[in-house]
């Protein structure tokens, strides 16, 4: 066991030798690092950008509604100041001057992962008509050009990029000694192949953990110092989860070597390998997903549609709404409404938005239901999907996948019943707004989601795809070496 | 001589079984990305033509109301998909499908195909074009890789050079025969798919768009064919060429494309929706120069109606004022949104110039840009259907403001309702395709990139007189 330790040793050395040797590893480690730093440059940039957006956006509409309630302590008998105070208190004008602001604060690991941040509205207003109306009208400017491309953020680098590296720096760790005659020459020292294969990986391992270590540390850092976001435990399991991936790349590479002959047999088989895992099978799984569990947008869509016209004047059709709103929310059952009160016309408008959106929310919920489980069918096909599911898993953890944001939306919804639960009664009961009503709105506050435990299961699975390509290799080298 | 080295090279693709396999496996992942984009591309046709239907039928049944009202009921605009996009969706994924069209507001195309997707997109979305762009290359890379110093390795070198063959015409043949297996494969794909297509969607095929889609194909497989034994005739190693050869594909086809799109989006960066919104709101509010408030323009329009028609107030006009100031606000109104979404527009357009220069250095971007175009599906498409959409929305605004004008009286708001055949006689929306000639001016320089390609490696080729100089 001792000798064996020590011709591990030997063989560590002599590749760390090799590597230092070797000019262009450094260069090659350079690079990587270089473009480590930009891509977390990228998402930095992006979270930055989401940041200062949602504190500019929510303050200007915490501003707006200041200024609206300030005018309960304007002074009635000047002109100015009764229409302000009329603005504030109006149960009708006062409806379209009342947004609240909500907004999804990127979580900590948002700067190692952009995931479909690009492509969600993080930030909505909320008013008191139709949330589902509003909802689907409101989008974020999405860059085709560059969702096309794909980000270039820590993700990334991790997912396609350093197992790029790996496959260069191992593919040929025993071919070329096999092909320079120098096997023989290793072989005298009593290093045997699974020996001089393990301690190669297991430098590069090294090497590249280091790597993404020192981005994690900075990533953290820039995190505190620019954002004020302490670590979360989220993080770390982003950490762990790259080492397992890494582990995995490094178990191919480690049958490459086991499998092949000659370095252009072990350059083919690392390349098919890479575009196998991080181009082919990602590809091929999400169009599965997608003939598997089809969307159709073509009924959310339609739900953005303003319903105004008569029938809201008819009498017997509003008392009808309003009696149905009732069911659905008991506190207005016993309304004072008057069929000639000013507001009758708005309370049945309302009741009918209402209503209209709880009808709705199966259906949003059933368009939502089925993006997510396209997401799930990514990321529990670990097994053989490896990248796109530690990709998609890297998303969960930033809290910038679908879930997150579906989960964004639905945070959104309950701040509209928040600011109803507020609302409504001087609506229904015939009051003016006074200024505790106004206390009475709700704040949106993002609760990021907690983390899943298909995280752990897909780390799990990737760790059992590792250890088994790693034992069926290690009986392969015993025998043909 | 050069047909029998073709059919020497043809002889030994066949025998051996990692290309039987690898070539197996191209058929198979082909047909497969073709009915699943066809299969794709069928289901949105269908589902937006029904939805685009749905729409009408609403807009059509809605009750007699006022036209103001009957405006804001609104009305929708489906991304009806192209023939070619069973080919090349292209940017068709990543924008909006479907538009609420409303007085006073320029909405947001929602919906894209990226909402509705795993994460998994981010690597890909298979379709024909993306098996011809990405798989392609590294099949012939596989062939050629080996081509040249495959012969010195085996010591056949020499044989072949004294059948009487130049070492030059020899590179030309090895070149000609892995191109011949792929330009098989692209013309009787493209034209599987066009022919697919054209039965499944039932519309006419663009012959001008597949014909010059086949040409430009055809160009970059002779780019990776001559690049292939180009390298295999410089570097005396098969492993290190390979190497070699998957780096370059790695780095033209995936490092920088995304290189490059993330510098053109810092370098030009896109507004964010609430600042759009924010100087939109600003500028309709306070002029687009901010001298000219709202309040202000409608009352000198006012002043100026009531001096041309000799009157003292706006209820003696011989139409309803307030539907012609609505009009005259939508007016405005459009000018600020095309003043805004032009800058939106410009930053896009700039980006993807720029993605055009930086990505000189791989033949891929320029065949990607070249194909979207080709295929309905690139930037300016996109914009184009926008455009169309928007154009829609103001000329149906205008059409009821009209009404509201023309038919009903000042005051009359809350009373005046439209007639029966109002509604109907506002057409539905219909957006068009362009064909080739629309988008080739924007792809000139996309054009140029990839026929420098070719020109350099030929002349590369061209100059390889010898065995010499190998590494």
């Amino acid at each position: 066991m001792k000798l064996q330790n020590r011709h591990k040793g030997i063989a560590f050395n002599m590749h760390y030798w090799f590597l230092k040797k070797q000019r262009v590893n450094i260069l090659l480690f350079t690079v990587f690092m270089l473009t480590g730093l930009y891509g977390l440059y990228q998402g930095f940039a992006f979270k930055q950008k989401q940041i200062r957006t949602i504190d500019a956006f929510r303050s200007e509409k915490l501003k707006a509604l200041n200024e609206l309630k300030s005018g309960f302590a304007m002074d009635t008998t000047k002109p100015e100041g009764k229409a302000a105070y009329a603005k504030a208190t109006g149960i009708i004008s006062s409806n379209w001057n009342i947004v609240l602001p909500a907004g999804k604060m990127p979580s900590g690991a948002a700067v190692f992962n952009i995931g479909q941040a690009d492509i969600f509205p993080y930030y909505y207003t909320i008013k008191n008509e139709s949330f589902f109306m509003q909802l689907f009208k409101q989008g974020e400017i999405a860059n085709p050009l560059r969702s096309l491309a794909g980000h270039f953020d820590i993700s990334f680098w991790i997912v396609y990029l350093l197992p790029l590296l790996v496959v260069i720096l191992c593919f040929n760790t025993l071919s070329a000694q096999y092909d320079n005659s120098n096997w023989k020459l290793i072989g005298s020292q009593g290093i045997s192949a699974r020996q001089w294969v393990l301690s190669k990986c297991l430098l590069v391992g090294l090497l590249v953990c280091a790597m993404v270590t020192v981005i994690f540390i900075i990533g953290l850092a820039l995190n505190y110092r620019a954002f004020k976001q302490a670590p979360v435990a989220g993080d770390f399991l982003f950490l762990l989860i790259t080492v397992v991936y890494l582990a995995f790349w490094l178990a191919v590479v480690y049958a490459i070597n086991a499998y092949t002959k000659n370095t252009s047999s072990a350059a083919l088989a690392g390349g098919i390998a890479w575009i196998a895992f991080c181009f082919i099978i990602p590809t091929l799984v999400t169009s599965i997903a997608e003939k598997t569990i089809p969307v159709d947008n073509t009924l959310v869509s339609r739900m953005s549609r303003r319903p105004q016209g008569s029938k809201f004047d008819d009498t017997t059709f509003a008392k009808q709404t309003i009696t149905q709103l009732g069911i659905l929310r008991p506190q207005y059952k016993q309304t004072t409404l008057r069929p000639q009160s000013p507001a009758f016309v708005f309370a049945t408008y309302m009741s009918y938005h209402e209503l209209m959106d709880d009808t709705n929310r199966i259906a949003v919920n059933d368009y939502f239901n089925r993006i997510e489980q396209r997401q799930q069918v990514t990321n529990t096909t670990t097994l053989i999907n490896p990248a796109a599911g530690i990709d998609g898993i890297f998303a969960h953890l930033a809290a910038n996948d679908a879930q997150a944001n579906h989960d964004f939306i639905w945070q959104a919804k309950a701040l509209h019943q928040g600011l109803h639960d507020a609302y409504f009664p001087p609506l229904f009961f015939e009051k003016r707004l006074a200024e505790n009503d106004y206390e009475r709105f709700p704040l949106f506050s993002y609760k990021p989601a907690t983390i899943s435990a298909n995280s752990i299961l897909t780390c799990m699975e990737l760790l059992l795809s590792t250890a088994f390509i790693f034992l069926i290799s290690n009986r392969r080298l015993k025998k043909k070496w | 001589m050069m047909y029998s080295i073709i059919k020497n090279e043809w002889l030994q693709y066949s025998r051996d079984k990692r290309i039987v396999w690898l070539i197996a496996f191209l058929l198979l992942i082909s047909a497969f990305a073709l009915w699943h984009q066809l299969d794709f591309q069928n289901q949105l046709n269908s589902t937006r033509m029904k939805a685009q239907q749905d729409s009408r039928r609403e807009w059509l049944s809605q009750e007699l109301k006022h036209p103001h009202i009957a405006a804001h009921f609104g009305n929708y605009a489906y991304k009806k998909p192209a023939l070619l996009h069973c080919f090349d969706p292209g940017l068709s994924i990543y924008t909006g499908t479907s538009v609420y069209m409303e007085p006073h507001r320029q909405n947001d195309f929602l919906f894209s195909k990226g909402q509705e997707s795993d994460t998994g997109i981010r690597f890909g979305w298979l379709s024909p074009a993306l098996i011809c762009q990405l798989l392609l290359p590294l099949l012939i890379i596989v062939l050629s890789f080996n081509s040249i110093n495959g012969e010195v390795e085996k010591g056949t070198m020499s044989l072949l050079l004294s059948q009487g063959i130049s070492f030059r015409q020899l590179l030309f043949a090895k070149t000609l025969a892995v191109f011949l297996v792929f330009e098989i494969f692209v013309t009787a794909y493209l034209l599987a798919t066009a022919i697919a297509a054209g039965l499944l969607l039932k519309a006419a095929v663009d012959p001008a768009g597949i014909f010059y889609l086949w040409l430009v194909y055809s160009c970059y497989c002779i780019i990776w064919s001559l690049s292939g034994v180009y390298i295999s005739s410089r570097i005396k190693n098969a492993g290190g060429a390979i190497a070699v050869l998957l780096l370059c594909w790695m780095f033209t086809n995936i490092l920088l494309p995304r290189i490059s799109a993330n510098i053109a989006e810092n370098v030009y960066p896109v507004a964010t929706n609430y600042q759009f919104r924010k100087k939109i709101s600003e500028a309709i509010e306070k002029g687009l120069d901010g001298h000219d408030a709202q309040g202000e323009r409608a009352k000198r329009i006012e002043q100026e109606l009531l001096a041309k028609y000799k009157v003292d107030s706006v209820e003696q006009l011989p139409f309803n004022f307030e539907g012609y100031i609505m009009q005259q606000g939508e007016e405005y109104s459009s000018k600020v949104y095309d003043n805004y979404f032009g800058e939106i527009f410009n930053s896009l357009k700039k980006q993807k110039t720029l993605q055009s220069w930086l990505g000189l250095g791989s033949p891929f971007v320029a065949l990607r840009n070249i194909s979207m175009a080709a295929s309905n599906a690139s930037l300016e498409s996109e914009i184009d259907f926008q455009q169309q959409a928007e154009h829609y929305r103001r000329s149906f605004v205008q059409n009821l403001n009209n009404d509201m004008r023309d038919n009903s009286a000042y005051g009359s708001f809350n009373t005046y309702k439209v007639s029966k055949d109002t509604y109907g006689s506002i057409s539905d929306v219909e957006i068009k395709n362009h064909p080739l000639a629309w988008s080739f001016p924007h792809i000139i320089p996309d054009n140029i990139g990839l026929l420098c390609w070719l020109l350099v490696l030929i002349i590369l080729m061209y100059n390889r007189s010898n065995i010499t100089g190998y590494h």
